[in-house]
């Protein structure tokens, strides 16, 4: 094993510490826990043996490992990107929702007072 | 039936009286301004003349302000709701024309729009105008000669089936979609508009329009 695959298994398992404290403290669901977990897992699985992905990479005709890698980062941020527009936009309608009712009890309130 | 008109305002300290006054003079009592987070006297000017003010605690945008107001009009009692520009841009006098299809119940959502008689018109804003119409019809399927246009009445009962999220000026094309998604019965009616180098400064610029674009886009596939 070189320094490059101890370092990325030292930093998967990092992530993976991460995640569980996050499930723990509840920001993170059980089912988003275990996906994150699916993929650090991964990563070390494939630090560990980079042989095994080199052959899944020729049985799938995706060439080089490496192009594998990209084509699945890329996706895997496609989707991130997503779910954070949605999230914020989610948000957003939250948001412009409160001060739109902020703005009308306090004008019904005042007019009450009056 | 009681009318309700709503102004939504963002420092429009200049003008808001005017337009107060002025429908007034033209029979209309129950008149809404909501203070979209302005940073000049447009709230204390418009509660002297007379007008209620529902007060955004930050700027939300027209959409949002717009939404404010019809819905806090409907809550204390409207039947109909009329949003004019604050600006001075619309006549009053045409509020009577745009309500007409709606108390005699042969429209749910009414548009006046400026597109009938453009004269004044800068062409830009003639392009930019056709371009978002365009567009809201290929997204939405509904044609509006003027789907960018601020001057809407629209009764509680439609109101009520409506889901407006849009908060800018993407709203105009928002309440389009949702009348046509809500079947509800849509008509426009020619107004006329009053350019002054005043209201000319304020609406949409060239940047804002091709924002609007990207939020009619964003509603559109993303929801």
């Amino acid at each position: 094993m070189n320094i490059v695959q101890m370092l990325i298994i030292i930093f998967a398992v990092y992530a993976i510490v991460k995640v569980v404290l996050r499930l723990r403290d509840k920001s993170l669901s059980p089912v988003e826990s275990f996906l994150w977990a699916i993929l650090w897992v991964g990563v070390i699985f494939a630090a560990i043996f980079p042989n095994t992905l080199i052959e899944l990479s020729n049985d799938l005709g995706l060439g080089k490992t490496l192009n594998m890698l990209v084509y699945l980062s890329i996706l895997l941020l496609f989707y991130l990107v997503f779910r954070l527009y949605s999230a914020l936009d989610k948000l957003d309608h939250r948001f412009n929702t409160l001060v739109k009712e902020l703005s009308i009890e306090r004008t019904i309130k005042r007019k009450k007072s009056k | 039936m009681k009318i309700f008109v709503v102004l939504p305002a963002y420092n429009e300290e200049k003008q808001i009286g005017n337009v107060i006054r002025s429908l007034k003079k033209n029979g209309y009592k129950n008149i809404v301004v909501v203070d979209d987070g302005s940073s000049d006297k447009t709230s204390s000017i418009s509660r002297k003349e007379g007008a209620i003010v529902v007060r955004n605690i930050m700027n939300m945008g027209v959409g949002g302000a717009s939404v404010a107001g019809i819905e806090y009009s409907f809550r204390i009692g409207a039947d109909i709701v009329v949003t004019i520009d604050s600006d001075g841009q619309h006549d009053v006098k045409d509020i009577k024309k745009v309500i007409t299809p709606l108390l005699n119940n042969s429209a749910d959502v009414v548009s006046g729009s400026r597109m009938f008689n453009p004269k004044g018109m800068p062409l830009i804003r003639r392009i930019g105008n056709f371009g978002l119409s365009f567009i809201t019809f290929i997204l939405f399927g509904i044609w509006s000669t003027d789907s960018q246009s601020g001057f809407r009445a629209v009764t509680k009962h439609a109101w009520k089936k409506m889901h407006i999220k849009a908060t800018g000026y993407e709203y105009n094309s928002d309440m389009l979609r949702e009348v046509r998604y809500q079947n509800l019965r849509f008509k426009e009616v020619p107004i006329r508009v009053i350019y002054t180098e005043y209201s000319l400064s304020k609406g949409q610029s060239v940047m804002g329009g091709v924002r609007t674009f990207i939020s009619i886009l964003k509603r559109r596939f993303l929801g």
